[in-house]
């Protein structure tokens, strides 16, 4: 530190060591390794640093959605990422493939030691699971174990031919349609093999639906990263596009939907709340069955809502399509989930077809998509407005006066306020309802107390009323009269009318 | 469900079409639940609700699905009814508007999924027969034209609805097993999607032959 110069006064010199290091005279700062913060920036842009290529793999696909243009330098690193992990599947497909020879070289097949499916299942999952899906495949090795030896075999078989295919499919860049093809056939042709090949004769129904379920959770949470990736980014576009559109569009209250949602009561906020991290909540599956679920607890959780909303109002018939949908659309709209048409997109495509077909799951899934298609398609005759005043409320302009159903049409109502102030208006509801039924409860008690005077008063004054009516006097007490005592009386009479005492 | 031990269940998706208030729901209730207007409607949703039929030995499952019925809705018919094996299309007998609708209806299902659809047409309210607008005669000319049948019903005195939805079953049994006869595969993506290969694979060197096929052509 000492060295440089000894013709600079003490207080000049440490300031020169706070100087930036590129010597552009502004101050630098330890945490920018001694630059000052423009030439740190300057210096973390140059693509040639190392640390930034390190950083970037990490980042999700969501970082490229941040980015509202691609930058090239991104792609570069994107590139190179891409590179080095293809290299890293070659190898692991290189272990597996061996562990695959192994196993079925080995001339007495034994199928009896439990590790030796582990090994087999680990040996997959390592190549493309990071340790985030662990649990999933806990719970599948642990399935696996239920099911008999041969039978564990011959799916864990399939499984593992169809995700190496994929995976080699997605390495060589082939199209969602081409891997949704691939998927859909293979779930096709597992089905009909578990439904006729004499491995699975013995099985129930419900143990080959499980089995079809598991497999496809496997494949899929397995495959998820390459192949939501593929589609992410053919979709990349529309997501934000939607993303866009729906916030645009959050000035939209339920009554604009004619959904009968009260919107500011803190018992439906609650369950709008859960309705909204279903959505949302979506995102973060793998598996579409598990995406699926989401969507199907997100309507679950609707139809709660229109149940409370409906029975204050004396309505208490189930509710229809025709009013499900427009509250669907009035969740997607507060929710905005991430990556809408991506996430759309891979259950339709990755889906056991079946489950979308006819199930209640692909009843609620279908309706989610035909909101997202009314959201995107939407005009002011959509919504019962002039075209005016469409435009202005989309712009930004205008906001449409209060109106929510069921609440005072104060103009201050506005359901469309932050979380924060949500919150606050859901307590200052509470609050209220607490402070009614504390005046409920002081009237109650003075009535209370009122009552009890009352009461006190009353048998006072009818005792009273009792003591006045009936006043008390002493009687002198009666004796028993002996018949021989009242001799005495006798005693003066004359001789002939004496009686005779016997004794 | 294994073909081999019991015999199959066909699953068929039906799609209730119909303007808003001409009854599609209460035909519903009434067909899975027998009640109509009542409190104790045990569903706590009536938008997708699924019934068991057997039909002389045949198990088919239905899987209803209700429609919205609101004008900003009609342009989503597509998505609802893609992919379905039946429609019931409903009209209200005191609504001339409602029946123009449904034949709008016939028109895009016929368009869109071709003959593969079976449709029956329900005439709803026929306890409301003073206030009828659509005569009788023209809806049945109608259907028969269209290759539906017509039936009239009312949810509130419980007439004709069984006869609907037994009427469309034992329709798309009909056409599911001429499907199967020609090889498609009846209530599946696939068999309309056009691509139907199907792979089992019996050994390890087909897996592994798959696995180098899609290498090369991927
Ligand atoms: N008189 C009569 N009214 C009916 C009949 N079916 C339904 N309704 C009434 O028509 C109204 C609309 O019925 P709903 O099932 O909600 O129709 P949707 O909008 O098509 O689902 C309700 O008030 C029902 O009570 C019927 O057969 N006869
Ligand atoms: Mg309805």
């Amino acid at each position: 530190m000492e060295p440089e110069s000894g013709k600079k006064s003490r207080g000049i010199k440490v300031q020169s060591d706070l100087f930036c290091k590129s010597g552009c005279g502004f101050y630098g700062n330890s945490n920018w390794q001694g630059y000052c913060s423009k030439c740190w920036k300057d210096r973390l842009q140059q693509p040639s640093k190392s640390e930034n290529v390190s950083r970037s793999p990490k980042s999700s696909p969501f970082a490229r959605h941040r980015q509202s243009s691609p930058s090239g330098s991104f792609w570069a690193v994107f590139s190179r990422f891409e590179e080095k992990r293809s290299q890293q599947h070659e190898k692991r497909t290189r272990t597996m493939k061996s562990l695959f020879k192994k196993s079925h070289q080995s001339p007495s097949r034994d199928f009896s030691s439990v590790p030796f499916l582990e090994e087999m299942l680990d040996g997959v999952t390592g190549s493309s699971a990071s340790s985030e899906n662990t649990p999933s495949s806990d719970a599948f090795t642990e399935y696996l174990k239920t099911l008999s030896k041969p039978i564990a075999i011959d799916v864990l078989r399939h499984i593992n031919s169809v995700t190496q295919k994929m995976q080699k499919m997605c390495e060589a860049g082939a199209s969602p349609e081409e891997l949704s093809d691939t998927a859909k056939e293979f779930y096709q042709s597992l089905n009909d093999r578990l439904r006729n090949h004499p491995t699975f004769g013995e099985a129930t129904s419900e143990q080959l639906e499980s089995m079809m379920d598991f497999t496809e959770k496997n494949v899929m949470t397995r495959l998820y990263k390459s192949v939501f990736f593929a589609l992410s980014a053919q979709n990349e576009d529309k997501d934000l596009e939607i993303q866009k559109r729906i916030r645009s569009l959050n000035w939209i209250s339920a009554a604009h939907l004619d959904c009968f949602i009260d919107e500011l009561r803190p018992d439906i906020m609650a369950l709008i709340d859960k309705a909204i991290f279903s959505a949302i909540e979506m995102d973060a599956r793998r598996a579409p069955q598990d995406k699926l679920s989401c969507i199907v607890k997100c309507s679950k959780n609707i139809f709660e809502i229109l149940r409370v909303s409906r029975e204050r109002f004396g309505n208490v018939e189930a509710a229809s399509a025709d009013e499900f949908l427009p509250a669907l659309i009035f969740i997607v709209l507060r929710a905005n989930p991430p990556r809408l048409h991506s996430n759309i997109n891979y259950i339709d495509k990755f889906c056991n077809p079946g489950r979308l077909l006819s199930g209640e799951a692909g009843y609620y899934f279908t309706n989610l998509c035909c909101a997202v298609e009314f959201i995107e398609k939407m005009n002011h005759e959509s919504l019962n407005l002039t075209k005016d005043e469409f435009d202005r409320f989309m712009s930004g302009e205008a906001l449409p006066p209060g109106v929510v159903f069921g609440a005072n049409l104060d103009s201050l109502e506005a359901p469309w306020l932050c979380e924060g102030v949500r919150i606050m208006r859901g307590n200052l509801v509470t609050l209220n309802e607490l402070a009614s039924r504390d005046t409920k409860l002081e009237i109650g008690l003075d009535d209370l107390i009122t009552d009890g005077a009352t009461f006190v008063d009353g048998v006072e004054k009818m005792v009273d009323d009792v003591m006045a009516g009936t006043p008390l006097t002493s009687q002198p007490h009666k004796r028993p009269i002996a018949l021989d005592d009242a001799a005495e009386a006798t005693e003066n009479l004359p001789p002939p009318l004496t009686p005779q005492i016997l004794k | 469900m294994s073909s081999n031990a019991t015999a199959k269940a066909y699953t068929f998706k039906v799609v209730l079409l119909g303007e808003g208030c001409v009854g599609k729901t209460s035909l519903v209730i009434r067909y899975v639940e027998d009640k109509f207007n009542d409190k104790h409607v045990s569903t706590l949703q009536a938008s997708f609700l699924s019934k068991k039929l057997n039909l002389n030995g045949t198990r088919a499952n239905l899987a209803i699905w209700d429609t919205a019925g609101q004008e900003r809705f009609h342009a989503l018919g597509p998505i609802y009814y893609r992919e379905a094996n039946g429609a019931v299309l409903v009209y209200d007998i005191t609504d001339e508007d409602s029946f123009t609708r449904v034949k709008n209806w016939v028109k895009e299902l016929r368009t869109m999924l071709g003959n593969s659809v079976c449709l029956c047409i329900a005439g709803n309210k026929i306890d409301l027969e003073r206030g009828r607008v659509v005569p009788i005669e023209e809806a049945e000319k109608y259907a028969k034209s269209v290759g539906a049948k017509h039936y009239s019903t009312s949810a509130k005195l419980n007439r004709g609805i069984q006869d609907v939805f037994l009427e469309l079953t034992q329709r798309m049994i009909e056409s599911a097993k001429e499907k199967e006869e020609r090889g498609e595969r009846p209530g599946s993506l696939l068999g309309q999607g056009g691509r139907n290969s199907v792979q089992v694979l019996s050994s390890d060197e087909e897996a592994a032959a798959i696995a180098e096929k899609s290498g090369c052509c991927g």
